[in-house]
């Protein structure tokens, strides 16, 4: 893999996962009514730390040491994948403005920092998207060619 | 317009240059060994200047390497 795309893999994972951690706030505050653990600060704190750092040390490497970091072609997906990815946050948006109105109705409300979660959780979606796309372009795993 | 099919004859000439390998050559073009692996399966045509470094790679002319097949056109 070139850095293009191990950056994409741990990109793609470390948004995913704080997908998980925006849904599992959401069903804890707004749904169980309660305050997330205290510990949890921390807990994703040191993990984002640590394998942030792994993640660093990984995708830094190369496959040779004169190995370009990105040519034309990683430049024309990743173009490509932006585009899939604005059009992604439209559709995201729409999603924002049309399903609280049919859990809470049009009447309804919801606390001011399921807003900000809600954002945050679209951006996050919106960067998923940009990474699944790099990847699909460059074929899920790159083949070996000399076999 | 009848779609253009572009063939390029990369690997034979990695074989005929001591085996180059892929890795080999993407460092001489100045590009990543899965831009060079596209290219040989016909999956990404490379700009005129990625062509153009590949060509001399091989101390080849672009046509050596990238031919362009007239009756390939309608």
């Amino acid at each position: 893999m070139n850095k293009t795309q191990k950056g994409a893999w741990f990109s793609l994972a470390g948004a995913l996962l704080f997908i998980i951690l925006c849904i599992y706030l959401s069903v804890d505050m707004f749904i169980r009514q309660r305050l997330p653990n205290k510990n949890l600060v921390w807990v994703v704190a040191i993990f984002c730390v640590l394998v942030g750092g792994a993640g660093l040390i990984w995708t830094q490497r190369k496959q040779s040491p004169k190995e370009a970091d990105s040519d034309e072609r990683d430049k024309s997906i990743e173009k490509k994948a932006v585009l899939i990815s604005f059009i992604s946050v439209w559709v995201l948006l729409a999603a924002e403005t049309l399903i609280p109105r049919f859990i809470v109705g049009l009447d309804g409300s919801i606390p001011v920092w399921m807003l900000a979660i809600i954002n945050v959780a679209i951006f996050y979606v919106a960067m998923a998207v940009f990474y699944a796309a790099v990847l699909i372009q460059y074929g899920w795993r790159s083949r070996n060619g000399e076999n | 317009m009848a779609k253009i099919e572009f063939t390029n004859n990369i690997r034979r000439l990695r074989f005929d240059n001591n085996q180059m390998s892929q890795q080999d050559l993407a460092e001489k073009a100045a590009c990543t060994r899965q831009t060079i692996i596209a290219i040989e399966q016909g999956k990404y045509n490379p700009s005129l200047a990625l062509a153009f470094k590949i060509a001399r790679a091989f101390g080849k002319s672009i046509e050596e390497v990238f031919p362009y097949n007239e009756d390939s056109t309608e």
